[in-house]
């Protein structure tokens, strides 16, 4: 069984691995409009975070990119389509090509949300938020664990942003998300700014969620920037980081301690030197907080 | 309700093509909202004074819609340019209908549609746009392929004479041929500006499409005298069955002889790329 460092290690050990999670430092995701810098030299930031559905069962340009850009930069491998939150069989097929990627770009982790994304075998294509119920706890619990037994690596899980929420919920996304922390052992990755939209949309305090996380349990940020659609904010990933997220984000590091960061921009996607400049703040909020945090 | 079934109802309202209003107004008008309509959206999910559980609900829908547009789009950016911007929008919204996504990954979306522009009425008054989203899938798919092992003249020149009659080969993952009646290859060069109506090809047209080594993506117009050779070739029949293309293509090339010659010629081709895109199981 493969660590997240590409070691060996027992089943037992990878359950513990939540909190030893690997500092990485601050990077940014890899996206095509950047590879020609990339490739040229120009710096990324200390890592970067490759969207696995990119590069999985792909060959050609993509492949080859990915092997030269992984000979530069540690990188992690983040999905958007696993669906740990869903009804659906988990499609095997996908793990096996996750499997094989992985073993190929040997990621520090790897990534995917807690959502959901098909029903009866159709797929949105989107991060749909869950019923925080003890049915889809239980249901997600038990979907991590198959999935980490066939990746044999800790499995980490992103809060979603989202735009409805649910009256059958019995408990705040935060209790959620932190139980399937706890019951799983799997990894949070902490999109500081999906906590920031999500509280915006949903009316609740932001600082609440982040005080319901278990430190231990998280093993990267995001940051992002997002649009604003009437009165929701989206998690469009087209702008700079909004002030109130950097604060945010300036309390997580705070609480957490030193955890790898990552700035994702998705659309509108500006110079490689734009996005590493915000990639630059979060290093130094994070340079920051933790001289703060020091006795 | 169970989860699955909450996440049916949330599915069936966020893909429904006219938005989450109207599927809701007709199951209203059905007798079935309280099992699917307002009363169960009204007890399942929250909204507030500034979004009803409807309006929100519909950002998901407008998001499942769009994103699979601009997706499309991008993999038939030629089909939906000659379309325009209002009859993509409407031949998208029937296709999701007929073809809703089931795989993993959007750049499988579209597989479909070449097959569905052709039966649509869009398709109908331009029967041509339908080779032309076929030869845009066959180069997304040449694009993306999985990496494999090619065919090198060194392993051609190991092949003792008496194994060429059954020696079969295979085409790289991501190689095509697309045939069609129109002249694609010219249309195809002009750009994607205004490009007008393909010119009919009296003979046809068989487009071979592949990738090369460097990974950019070409397609060229065969010869006549060669289509049916190099669909034998990519079909895997024994070598001895390409032979007896090429004799059949060319008048003067009866003999046994000079039709092998062809048909190695045809697997030393530079020119189509046609040898980087074989390899010998």
């Amino acid at each position: 069984m493969r660590g997240p460092e590409g070691g060996e290690r027992r089943p037992e050990e990878v359950l513990t691995r939540a909190t030893r999670a690997p500092f990485l430092g601050h990077g940014l995701g890899l996206r095509r409009e950047h590879y020609a810098a990339i490739l040229a030299g120009e710096t990324a930031g200390d890592w970067l975070e490759a969207i696995s559905e990119n590069y999985m069962a792909v060959g050609g340009r993509a492949r080859r990119i990915l092997r030269a850009v992984r000979e530069r930069y540690p990188m992690t491998l983040h999905g958007v389509s696993l669906g740990i939150g869903g009804t659906d069989p988990i499609d095997e097929g996908y793990l096996d090509a996750l499997k094989a990627l992985a073993a190929e770009v040997e990621p520090a982790w790897v990534s995917d949300h807690l959502c959901w994304t098909s029903v009866g075998g159709r797929t949105s294509h989107d991060l749909l938020p869950l019923p925080y119920t003890e049915e889809s706890l239980a249901n997600v619990v038990s979907r991590v664990a198959h999935v980490q037994e066939r990746l044999g690596r800790v499995l980490v899980l992103e809060n979603v942003s989202s735009y409805v929420s649910y009256r059958v919920s019995t408990m705040p996304e935060w209790e959620f998300v932190a139980e399937v922390a706890r019951r799983s052992g799997c990894g949070l990755l902490l999109d500081v700014n999906n906590v920031f939209v999500s509280a915006t949309n949903h009316g609740f305090d932001a600082r609440a969620y982040l005080a319901a996380i278990p430190p231990g349990s998280v093993w990267q940020f995001h940051l992002a920037g997002p649009s604003e659609m009437g009165p929701l904010l989206v998690d469009t990933h087209d702008h700079p980081v909004r002030p109130e997220v950097w604060e945010l984000y300036r309390e997580a590091v705070g609480r957490f301690g030193e955890v790898s960061s990552l700035v994702e921009w998705d659309d509108h996607i500006p110079d490689l030197a734009v996005v590493r400049a915000e990639r630059d703040k979060a290093a130094a909020i994070a340079a920051e907080a933790l001289a703060g945090r020091r006795p | 309700m169970t989860l699955r079934e909450v996440q049916r109802l949330f599915f069936e309202l966020i893909t429904a093509p006219e938005g989450v209003g109207k599927v809701l107004d007709e199951r209203e008008a059905r007798g079935d909202g309280a099992a699917a309509g307002r009363a169960a959206v009204a007890e399942l999910f929250a909204g507030d004074a500034r979004l009803s559980a409807e309006e929100r609900l519909d950002a998901y829908a407008n998001m499942y819609f769009f994103r699979l547009r601009d997706v499309l789009a991008e993999d038939f950016e030629r089909t939906a340019g000659a379309l325009g911007e209002a009859r993509w929008h409407n031949l998208v919204t029937d296709y999701l209908l007929a073809h809703p996504p089931t795989r993993w990954s959007l750049r499988w979306a579209g597989g479909a549609l070449p097959g569905f522009l052709r039966d649509h009425a869009y398709g109908g008054e331009r029967p041509w746009l339908a080779d032309v989203a076929t030869l845009e899938w066959a180069r997304n798919e040449a694009f993306q392929a999985e990496d494999a092992e090619r065919l090198h003249l060194e392993t051609l020149a190991a092949v003792p004479p008496e194994a060429w009659p059954e020696l079969r080969f295979v085409a790289l993952p991501g190689t095509a041929l697309v045939e069609s009646r129109w002249d694609l290859a010219t249309w195809w060069d002009v750009g994607a500006g205004e490009p007008g109506e393909p010119a009919e090809a009296p003979e046809g047209q068989a487009l071979f499409v592949w990738r090369d080594a460097e990974d950019d993506v070409h397609h060229e117009a065969l010869p006549a005298d060669d289509v049916e050779a190099v669909r034998r070739l990519f079909s895997g029949k024994p070598f001895a069955e390409v032979c007896e293309a090429c004799a059949r293509a060319g008048a003067a090339e009866t003999e046994a002889e000079n039709a092998g010659r062809k048909a190695v010629e045809l697997l030393r081709s530079r020119g189509s790329g046609l040898r980087s895109t074989l390899y010998v199981p």
